[in-house]
């Protein structure tokens, strides 16, 4: 055994509990490398299901903005405007109780209300400058609707009315009246196994829960797509939430990070999943984490659940396991499980070549619970 | 408030104050079917140092602990930086479904709990808990804690003779000998421990441990903290 030349000195690096708090999260410059650290306290939080309001316009980018942005709790006013007091919400509300859908159609993804001929209604955009109606046009969107909308008088929507729509109308657009204040988070996978590689994780934040796998039931095809082949893409794109994201594949003793952010207060829940790539149809993973409770600064360590996805049989042999030095076919649409049970249970556990003659794996890719962590620092 | 079920029980530990000596309590309960745990090493410590962090390198004091139960790298360590200790509050090894007394500890300013014991039989595993930061709120806190692998050692998984393999201290009477070694590759680095191997032969094969006894899933250690 060799005697390692470190530092007599503890290594120092961010502390955190199970749950607990993390303040600098800094990237540590000695030898606490690329893990800033992993708590042992495995009174883990489950991913929770839990009832969650709904909200259909939650944000979320990848992009950085400025900290004034997001270091206020309360929106940021445009204008004079008092964005606590209009909101986006209150808008959308209106734009349907007000029954605005039955001229102006609902907006699509690109911000456009398609109109409806029928009313004799153009199409119109949320990004649109000027705004007319018969003889009255204005660029201010907000007196425009409360004076004009809806036609004939233009009585049953005051102006407080037109400011909340206004800023809904808005908020579709990439310049919103109220730039909603947002929480930001950095999401990492961490491999505390022995041998195993993740491959790249799909990270998706949601506003409400995700079914990405139930135990007992039979894996998707885009579940069974990653734990076969290790591609996350499918997963992705059949369950695209609020934001997506596609970790970096981690090696051993590695993490892997991403940044999101959402707005705050409103519901987030996160799901991760990934391969550990020395098996068959392995899955690393938690869905539906409840992150808006984290405080700024606060932290939270998770286990991932190692699950078995029951698509293909866990033979370990070397045409079925995909990974370095293997040769294995990866995405096979055929369901072979040993158990001739086709549905997601937890994982049994690499068996290895010391047990298993057919097994091309040796001892050191097994793994126990708890190998496979899931880090959310709320840094915003 | 609507949340306040999915906001993390540790939420409320990010408030822990290094304000004032606390005062606590401390037991180790061995979870495990058949291993066994060398004296054990409670540390209230500051917040600025971990006695361990997966992926790193183990420093030489963790080496000693998890390839020797040797506690004393660690004690000097520790307390040369304000650490409050208890050392083998157990009194010893500390046998499979045993637990250490609860002990007091004052912890002064410090406001992290670290606890390290070694498994034996094993080359280089640990249970471990990393700088868990102490409640504030007075009551009895329970945590179930995973072994670490320090990495520092092939886990060859034979017991006794050279100081690559396992130690072979009396109390550890159940294993074999005669075994050719698992694996010889060191990984290097502190991860969770994949777990032994074992076998059924206990005159020869590739390891001494007994692989109906020697295993273990996590957790394999719960710890109760009374905060007074």
């Amino acid at each position: 055994m060799t005697l390692r030349t470190l530092s007599l000195a503890l290594v120092s690096a961010v502390t955190l509990a199970a749950c607990g708090s993390d303040n600098s999260d800094a990237p540590a410059t000695s030898n606490a490398a690329a893990l800033s650290s992993i708590s042992s306290a495995a009174s883990s939080m489950a991913a929770e299901s839990s009832e969650m309001m709904s909200s259909s316009d939650m944000a979320v980018s990848s992009e950085t903005m400025s900290s004034d942005m997001m270091s206020s709790s309360s929106s940021m006013p445009a204008m004079g405007l008092d964005c606590d007091t209009y909101t986006a919400e209150k808008g959308a509300a209106l734009y349907s109780s007000k029954s605005c859908v039955l001229c102006h159609g609902a907006f699509d993804e690109s911000a456009t209300a398609p109109g409806n001929p029928a009313f004799g209604t153009d199409a119109f955009s949320a990004d649109a400058t000027m705004f007319n109606y018969l003889t009255t046009s204005s660029d201010d969107l907000a007196s425009f609707i409360s004076a004009n909308m809806p036609p004939p008088t233009g009585d049953a929507c005051d102006e407080d009315c037109g400011i909340n729509l206004a800023v809904y109308i808005s908020s579709l657009t990439d310049t919103p009246l109220c730039s909603a204040p947002m929480a930001e988070y950095s999401v990492s996978l961490i491999n505390g196994s022995a041998m195993q590689t993740l491959s790249p994780a799909a990270v998706i934040l949601s506003d409400d829960a995700l079914n990405l796998w139930s135990i007992g039931s039979p894996a998707s095809s885009a579940l069974e797509m990653l734990a076969e082949s290790g591609s996350p893409a499918m997963l992705l794109e059949q369950n695209p939430g609020i934001y997506g994201a596609t970790l970096a594949a981690v090696p051993a003793g590695q993490n892997s990070a991403v940044t999101i952010t959402a707005m705050i207060d409103h519901p987030a829940m996160l799901s991760v999943a990934s391969m550990p790539i020395f098996t068959n149809d392995a899955i690393v993973g938690l869905q539906n984490i409840a992150i808006h409770g984290l405080a700024i600064g606060d932290s939270m360590i998770l286990n991932a659940d190692i699950l078995d996805a029951g698509t293909e049989a866990n033979t370990e042999t070397l045409d079925t396991v995909p990974g370095l030095g293997m040769e294995g076919a990866g995405y096979l649409s055929n369901r072979d499980e040993l158990t001739g049970n086709d549905a997601v249970t937890m994982h049994p556990g690499v068996v290895s070549n010391a047990e298993l003659s057919t097994s091309a794996l040796s001892e050191t890719y097994r793994f126990d619970s708890g190998s496979f962590m899931i880090k959310i620092v709320r840094n915003q | 408030m609507k949340y306040k079920k999915l906001i993390c029980a540790a939420t409320l530990l990010a408030s822990a104050s290094a304000a004032n000596a606390a005062e606590i309590a401390v037991s180790v309960t061995n979870l495990t079917h058949g291993m066994y745990f060398t004296p054990i090493l409670v540390s209230a410590h500051s917040a600025d140092n971990m006695l361990f962090n997966v992926g790193d390198v183990a420093s030489p004091e963790i080496q000693a602990m998890a390839e020797g139960g040797a506690l004393i790298g660690l004690e000097t360590l520790t307390e040369s930086i304000g650490a409050k200790n208890q050392v083998n509050p157990a009194a010893g090894p500390l046998a499979p479904g045993a637990s250490s007394p609860m002990t007091d500890l004052s912890t002064g300013d410090n406001t992290q709990l670290s606890i390290v014991t070694m498994l034996l039989p094993t080359n280089d595993a640990f249970a471990g808990l990393n700088s868990w930061t102490l409640p504030t709120t007075p009551g009895t806190y329970t945590l179930d804690i995973n072994a670490y692998d320090a990495g520092t050692e092939a886990n060859n998984e034979l017991i006794g003779g050279d100081a690559a393999n396992t130690p072979a201290p009396p109390f550890v009477t159940t294993g074999g000998t005669g075994g050719s070694g698992v694996m010889a590759d060191v990984e290097g680095f502190v991860h969770v421990h994949r777990g032994n191997l074992g076998d059924s032969d206990t005159d020869a094969g590739a390891s001494d441990f007994d692989n109906r006894i020697h295993r273990w899933l996590n957790p394999v250690a719960r710890v109760t903290v009374i905060v007074k």
